[in-house]
């Protein structure tokens, strides 16, 4: 699975949450969940867990402390896929 | 330093599903699961302790310039009194505690925390908009601080905490902003910390 694949998974795990709307249209690497797509913090756990699901990955606490933008989010699949 | 946080319940209901698999495991440590499951009312228990970490990280934030991280896991909280209206306790994080206090109505829970509990706070909810709650905020701290209102600004720093600055100059007043669906609230120190 290559970053590309990846990032549409994301935009598509992600979508549900989106209160902004005119940010997710330039949804890319830099895309902060909280401070763009301005996502419920509550929300954020469903992420993690959804993410989890559907990519077949643990993501444990010091990966989670850090899953705030597409990037960080990329970077943990990758590792934990590259682990399992 | 303040920090605070609302969960507008109904809202909460509607967009967050704490019962799904994982969810309580990802965010309350076994001792605050233990105590969610133990509760009567475990929707209002999950919320209180949910504000409580989220108004603790909030003020320490603030205190040591960090930028926003997910460790709830990492923030251990105690209900140490609860009634019907109200709950107070206490958040650890990393090797500081945060006081909280919380209100309960039938529609939110408002938590505001505070490291140093000498120093008094002002708290107001409102049902309507973040604008008007920023404008009602505006007028206490220029009453608070003798500046006139229009010469006050907000603007968030690169770590997405807010800064009230007069004129150009960044003023040291400790604040915190909250809001989630049809609430919104601000906590003000009613001296510097």
């Amino acid at each position: 699975m290559d970053t590309k694949e990846i990032v549409n998974s994301l935009k598509k795990i992600v979508s549900p949450y989106v209160q902004n709307e005119p940010a997710f249209k330039n949804f890319d690497m830099n895309t902060d969940f909280l401070k763009d797509l301005e996502i419920n913090s509550a929300n954020l756990v469903d992420i993690v867990l959804d993410v989890e699901d559907e990519f077949n990955i643990t993501i444990d606490n010091d990966s989670m402390d850090n899953m705030l933008t597409v990037q960080d989010a990329v970077s943990i699949i990758k590792e934990k896929r590259a682990e399992a | 330093m303040i920090g605070n946080d609302v969960v507008d319940l109904d809202l909460a209901a509607t967009q967050s599903n704490w019962k799904r698999k994982g969810f309580l495991k990802k965010v309350f440590t076994t001792t605050e699961k233990d105590w969610i499951l133990s509760s009567e009312d475990k929707d209002l228990a999950v919320w209180l302790l949910w504000s409580m970490k989220e108004a603790a990280y909030k003020a320490h934030q603030r205190k040591y310039n960090l930028r926003r991280q997910l460790k709830w896991l990492r923030q251990e909280c105690r209900v140490s009194q609860m009634n019907e209206n109200s709950a107070s306790g206490v958040v650890k994080i990393e090797r500081e505690f945060y006081v909280t206090q919380s209100h309960i109505f039938s529609g939110a829970v408002f938590t505001s925390a505070i490291k140093d509990t000498k120093i008094p706070v002002k708290n107001s909810l409102f049902q309507s908009s973040s604008e008007e709650m920023k404008q009602s905020f505006f007028i206490e701290f220029s009453h608070l601080h003798h500046l006139p209102k229009e010469s006050l600004t907000i603007q968030k720093d690169d770590k997405g905490i807010p800064f009230i600055y007069h004129e150009r100059t960044l003023h040291p007043g400790v604040f915190s902003f909250t809001g989630h669906g049809k609430y919104s609230a601000f906590s003000i120190a009613l001296m510097n910390c």
